[in-house]
């Protein structure tokens, strides 16, 4: 290309230098005709300056020329150099345009994977840091889950009716009152549970831990209703062990024990579920000691011996059809040397002045009496029946056993007590799983008891009271109470409607210990109807409808309405032969929160 | 000396069954994973019981030529029993004495106590 270039570039000058030595020629030729050799010789010199002009011109062409072809080279050159240069550029630019949208692109894989990393690192470190956090909660969660929080609250609204025709102080009773009972059960290890329990109440009632609204809006007392350990290996589950003051561990109802009350001493427990037995499902055996009275020294009226009770239960469960179930249980208990209750300390009975009988005034059977202080139910007194010395008996709800103080001014039973006791607990299925129907049925027999029952007429010391019975009446020592309801409480809005009997006679427990809301401990009739409904699930509201009366107004220590009288004849307010105690009413309206 | 003899004795069974067994953790198979409640008596109304539902775990695993029965408390109402616990599921596990260690998904090891020991072999006559 550029060899060709350089020829046309020759040809061309070469053209252009005849083109301009021809044309002079001819213009001089005619002049010389018409001049003088002067002019001649001066055309000459201008020729010859033209021709040098010419020259100079022609090699200035020629450098133009060659100045041309460099700079066309040069062109040319640069050309290429320009198109390789836009192509290089192009490409550049491609790889450019195609780099940086690599390089974009890189740029957001490397950011998401910076985002991803970090992601990764925080739900790694939130991870680990849940985890730490799983593994302290746990920790907490298996200490505290060791112990099991318990109580409960509850409100009463309670209305008492009494009446009859001509009674001069027949008032009718309303009060509220609070119970509040809160503890723990403690399992540190798989063998062992401990339990503390702190209730409210009188410390010298043990059948009760109401507080009634009263007493100017003082503090209420709050005491120890519990403290026990259980042993029940992991490897003998079938063995457990109590000891302490804990809630009844056998089976058993309103007749023996009042539900406020929390026995103390120990239990023994042998229990065997059966899977693949067709009717037996469960097998027990428990015996327990319990201890409510410690005798100090080798003195005193026992002469040194405690007092306690000690006896065992059998029972089991019975699924005798598919929709029929049964707890039988067989308690038998003794009470040994139970005349400590009724010598009891100022102490026990927390009452607000002194009468014990171990103060009788001298030459009298009148009780010295002085203030001291204390809150409680003070002395059992009833209106008719008791001697002077047994103003201070210990028996929250009113001591209605049969009792006398022998010459030295000392309170005895009349009875032993050894309670035989039977309990058919039943429950039958209905098409509505949260209406079973629930009967119970109860039979006690106080083995121990006294043949005939006191002869209510005899005053003052008796030195054989086997002579002061009265032998038209036999043993007072049975307990007949059935319990039937429908429902059941367990589930938030399950409901329980019920009615109970019970008939009571006067020395077939000891009174100091049984449910306290019924008429009296012992010689009693008594109706209960009742309704329970759990409005949340840790919320019952209940009532109950106690209707009672005494059973037998004639007996000893007989509860009686208020100013009635049996001895007397001639006076008011007799209660002739044949008559009986207006019934007491007592409504109860509970709020009852659990936890 | 015939009171010591009985002492003794006593003492010999109460510690028979209550030697540690102990294994490293072990692959188990879910044999059945349930959570179920027993009533407990929370409070009386004179002899009408107010009950309180009390939830607990019944697992049956089985570990080599045994069939492990357990049972455990949840130490909070808020604690479940894992759903990946379905019959056949494997589980890292493992015994010590009368416990039996599961670990759940998270890791965490629940403490079951042992009810019941039975042989595969003896399970499948039933």
């Amino acid at each position: 290309m550029k060899a060709v270039l350089k020829v046309g570039g020759i040809l061309l000058l070469a053209s252009s230098l005849l083109a301009q030595t021809t044309a002079p020629t001819k213009k001089t030729a005619r002049k010389a005709v018409s001049t003088s050799a002067a002019d001649i010789q001066a055309l000459k010199e201008a020729v010859a300056a033209q021709q040098q002009q010419i020259q100079t011109l022609q090699q200035q062409l020629q450098q133009t020329n060659q100045q041309l072809q460099q700079s066309s080279q040069q062109y040319q050159t640069t050309q290429q150099q320009l198109q390789q240069a836009q192509q290089a550029a192009s490409d550049a630019q491609q790889k450019a345009t195609a780099l940086e949208s690599s390089v974009a692109q890189k740029d957001s894989v490397d950011k998401l994977n910076a985002q991803y990393a970090d992601i990764q690192t925080t739900l790694t470190n939130n991870a680990v840091s849940a985890q730490d956090e799983q593994k302290r909660m746990t920790g907490l969660e298996n200490t505290l889950g060791r112990f099991r929080w318990t109580g409960d609250v509850r409100i009463r609204g309670e209305d008492f009716f009494q009446s009859y025709s001509g009674c001069p102080n027949c008032a009718d009773r309303n009060r509220v009152r609070v119970r509040v009972r809160f503890g723990f059960e403690g399992k540190l290890n798989d063998d062992f549970i401990a339990g503390v329990a702190l209730a409210t109440g009188s410390l010298g009632d043990p059948t009760t831990t109401n507080e009634t609204f009263t007493n100017n809006f003082d503090r209420k007392t709050i005491g120890l209703d519990k403290g026990y350990i259980t042993y029940n290996p992991v490897a003998h589950k079938w063995l457990s062990l109590t000891g302490g003051k804990f809630a009844y561990l056998w089976q058993r109802t309103q007749i023996t024990g009042d539900p406020d009350t929390n026995p103390e001493g120990f239990d023994i427990k042998l229990n065997k579920d059966f899977s693949s037995v067709p009717v037996i499902k469960n097998a027990n055996i428990q015996f327990m000691q319990l201890f409510y009275n410690e005798a100090n020294g080798t003195g005193g009226l026992f002469h040194g011996h405690d007092s306690y009770a000690v006896g065992g239960q059998i029972g089991g469960r019975l699924q005798l059809t598919k929709w029929w179930s049964m707890t039988p249980s067989f308690l038998v208990l003794n009470w040994r040397l139970p005349d400590a209750i009724l010598n009891s300390s100022f102490f026990s009975t927390q009452q607000a002045t002194t009468s014990n009988i171990n103060i009788l005034l001298p030459g009298t059977t009148t009780v010295a009496q002085f203030p001291i202080t204390g809150e409680g139910p003070g002395c059992a007194a009833s209106s008719g029946g008791l001697q002077p010395s047994q103003a201070c008996i210990f028996s929250a709800n009113g001591m209605t056993n049969s009792t006398y103080a022998d010459s030295a001014g000392h309170m005895h039973f009349l009875s032993d007590f050894l309670y035989a006791d039977v309990i058919l607990n039943n429950t039958f299925k209905t098409k509505w799983s949260r209406l079973p129907i629930n009967l119970l049925a109860e039979y006690e027999d106080n083995l121990g008891a006294s043949k005939h029952p006191f002869d209510f007429t005899v005053k003052g010391a008796v030195a054989l009271p086997g002579a002061a019975v009265n032998t038209n009446l036999g043993s007072q020592s049975h307990v007949y109470y059935a319990d039937i309801s429908i429902g059941q409480q367990k589930n938030r809005g399950d409901i329980q409607v019920g009615y109970a009997w019970l008939r009571h006679e006067q020395d077939a427990t000891i009174a100091s210990f049984n449910e306290s809301d019924q008429r009296a401990p012992s010689n009693i009739l008594q109706h209960r109807v009742y309704a329970l409904w759990r409005i949340r699930q840790n919320t019952t509201a209940a009532v109950t409808w106690w209707h009672g009366r005494t059973l037998d107004p004639f007996l000893q220590n007989a509860a009686l309405a208020p100013s009635l009288q049996v001895s007397d004849p001639t006076k008011a307010h007799y209660l002739a032969p044949g008559q009986t105690e207006p019934w007491l009413n007592r409504f109860q309206f509970d709020l009852i929160y659990t936890f | 000396m015939r009171r010591g003899l009985l002492i003794a004795l006593f003492l010999v069974g109460m510690s028979k069954g209550a030697h540690a067994v102990e294994s490293g953790e072990l692959t188990m198979t879910i044999v059945s994973a349930e959570q179920k409640t027993h009533d407990r008596v929370v409070a009386w109304v004179n002899d009408t019981p107010i009950y309180q539902p009390d939830v607990y775990f019944h697992v049956a695993v089985r570990s080599g030529e045994s069939v492990f029965e357990a049972e455990y408390e949840p130490v909070s109402q808020w604690e479940t029993l894992p759903v990946f616990w379905k019959p056949g599921v494997e589980v890292q596990g493992r015994i010590r004495g009368h416990s039996l260690f599961l670990k759940r998904p998270n890791g965490v090891e629940i403490r079951f106590v042992i009810l019941k020991r039975t042989a595969v072999a003896a399970k499948k006559k039933h």
